[in-house]
């Protein structure tokens, strides 16, 4: 056997968070689950090179655009939006898919370290780090995409270009993919970014929500987490849309939902901060929920 | 020292409790046996120890400091080996490296030994063995954590009979008098060498909590008598050999081996009688 290392856990270390626990914890939870991660990661990135090859196979390469943009970017960015949003749902479903059962919970309530360790844990797993190995897998599937038209497809030098960065990080949402700058005045160009930034945040909203929501749903459904907590949102939804549609009729606010769309700098913010409350408040949630686990399930 | 003072548990909030007003005190240095029927809260009880479910009522406390805290200081003096053992997905060697630093006591050289003891080595995929292959490795690991106190819910449930006798002898030469040692189990005659403080859980409450010792002291046992010697006596049950008896220790007789499975049925169907026997 090898040698032991130090032991992290002695009798004075700060009982709710310790750096060499934190570390013990992480490396003993990537060396369990580091060959599920990859598999899902090479998943992830095997479905999206297929997508964008059969997207490039669809795109004409005849002709390169005077605006300097790759006729596929628009798809790219698309699709990057819908798996990214589909990804991050089962990356939160994941995160407390390892106590789904009696002796896993029992394994991980009574692991020696804080639930503040076991939670930020999971945390930087699945939600930052998944976060940018997407992004990474999004790029990558696309340089990958970009050599394969290059060396495959005829006259497509040209016109064939990398997906830049910007694109990946808005899914799509920028001035030259979406707007004619050229014939806009300095206010279209300006309500052309807000919009931008508009679905840009929509997007994100979209994948941070749907990742805080699927952790806390992994721990109030141990089991089929991911199709319960989905059947949860789609019923929250109904009746979010019911009370807003019965408050408009009864209060009259039909009219008021007729008033201009056009975003605001202002309008963007209070979007922005209720979204990132939100996630906040569902992850507050989730630990709030984990700390008062149990090793059975009372439900 | 652990004490349980007062603990009130139900699964359902209407349904009935599983433990009522149940309180106990566990002194270091002895190896305790916990016996019940199915359902009597045997599990229960050693979940709410170590803190991974929450009492309704009433507290566990482990030399002062509440258990259910879950404080990582209090859990690295816990083990718990569920009935169920689950395995991850590694080598044994590397779950050690990775999971012996949260004990602070964990001896390699005692894992080496019990490993040894049992027939394995520390260089086996844990995901891919048997049911008795993965308790020995549970078992194995949780004596090596050296904790003061290890709980052992069924441990010698799918365990073959050389691996039982291996068993008995790790959990007593591993013994000392700074350890708790509570063994849930059904199978009292795997064990009943081994115990040195029984206690009996039936209908919510603990029926009997005594030390081997005092019962010993207090009651005689009898294998293979007669049926007219049984039907004079406290109680018996009928064996392939005999009848087994079990009398009230008469001044001056010798100590008789423990009978734990007629302990058992006599103190479940009368409880009273028993233990106005124990405390004339």
């Amino acid at each position: 056997m090898n040698a032991m290392p130090t032991t992290v856990n002695p009798a004075g270390a700060g009982q709710r968070f310790s750096l060499p626990r934190f570390r013990s914890l992480m490396a003993r939870y990537l060396h369990e689950e580091g060959r599920i991660l990859l598999l899902s990661l090479l998943l992830v990135f095997g479905v999206l090179l297929s997508v964008f090859i059969i997207a490039a196979l669809e795109t004409s390469y005849r002709h390169s655009r005077p605006d300097g943009i790759d006729g596929i970017w628009q798809d790219e960015c698309f699709m990057e939006t819908v798996f990214f949003t589909v990804y991050a749902a089962f990356c939160g479903a994941m995160m407390f898919s390892g106590m789904a059962t009696r002796e896993q919970r029992l394994g991980a309530l009574t692991l020696p370290a804080s639930t503040t360790e076991k939670f930020l844990v999971r945390f930087v797993i699945y939600v930052p780090c998944a976060i940018v190995a997407f992004l990474v897998c999004v790029w990558l599937a696309d340089m990958v995409r970009y050599l394969f038209v290059i060396t495959c497809i005829d006259h497509a030098e040209g016109s064939v270009r990398l997906l830049p960065i910007p694109y990946i990080l808005t899914m799509g949402n920028v001035m030259e993919l979406t707007s004619y700058t050229a014939h806009m005045n300095a206010v279209g160009i300006e309500l052309a970014r807000l919009t931008n930034a508009g679905y840009a945040l929509t997007s994100w909203s979209m994948v941070l929500t749907a990742q805080a929501a699927y952790a806390m749903g992994s721990l109030i459904f141990p089991r089929k987490a991911i199709i319960k907590t989905s059947v949860s949102i789609f019923m929250l939804c109904m009746v979010l849309a019911g009370l807003w549609w019965a408050s408009s009729e009864i209060f009259g606010l039909s009219d008021a939902r007729a008033v201009s769309q056009d975003p605001t700098a202002a309008a963007l913010t209070v979007r922005g901060v209720v979204t990132g409350v939100v996630v906040i408040l569902l992850y507050c949630w989730s630990y709030f929920r984990l700390r008062e686990e149990e090793v059975v399930e009372r439900w | 020292m652990l004490d349980i003072e007062n603990l009130v548990y139900r699964y359902r909030r209407k349904g009935p409790p599983v433990l009522d007003g149940f309180s106990l005190r566990l002194e270091s240095g002895g190896i305790y046996g916990l016996l019940g029927p199915n359902g009597a809260g045997k599990s229960t009880l050693l979940y709410l120890i170590t803190g991974a479910l929450t009492p309704l009522e009433g507290r566990v406390t482990l030399n002062g400091t509440d258990t259910r805290r879950r404080l990582p200081a209090t859990l690295s003096d816990i083990y718990i080996v569920g009935e169920e053992t689950l395995m991850p997905r590694m080598r044994l060697s590397e779950y050690v490296r990775h999971t012996a630093p949260f004990y602070p006591r964990f001896r390699r050289e005692v894992m080496d030994k019990c490993l040894e003891t049992f027939g394995m080595t520390a260089d086996v995929r844990m995901n891919n063995l048997s049911m008795g292959q993965k308790k020995k490795i549970a078992l194995s690991f949780a004596l090596a954590c050296d904790t003061p106190v290890l709980l052992m819910d069924e441990p010698t449930n799918g365990l073959d009979i050389p691996a039982k006798a291996a068993f008995r002898s790790l959990c007593a030469e591993l013994m000392t008098d700074e350890r708790i040692i509570i063994i849930s189990t059904h199978q009292v005659r795997d064990l009943d060498q081994l115990l040195d403080h029984v206690l009996m859980m039936n209908d919510r409450r603990l029926v009997l909590d005594r030390t081997v010792a005092e019962l010993q002291s207090k009651l005689s046992f009898a294998r293979g008598v007669s049926r007219e010697v049984a039907e004079n006596s406290l109680a018996y049950i009928r064996t392939p050999g005999g009848y087994d008896v079990m009398n009230p220790a008469t001044a001056g007789e010798e100590e008789s081996e423990l009978n734990l499975e007629l302990l058992f049925n006599t103190t479940l169907s009368d409880p009273e009688r028993i233990n106005k026997l124990l405390n004339p």
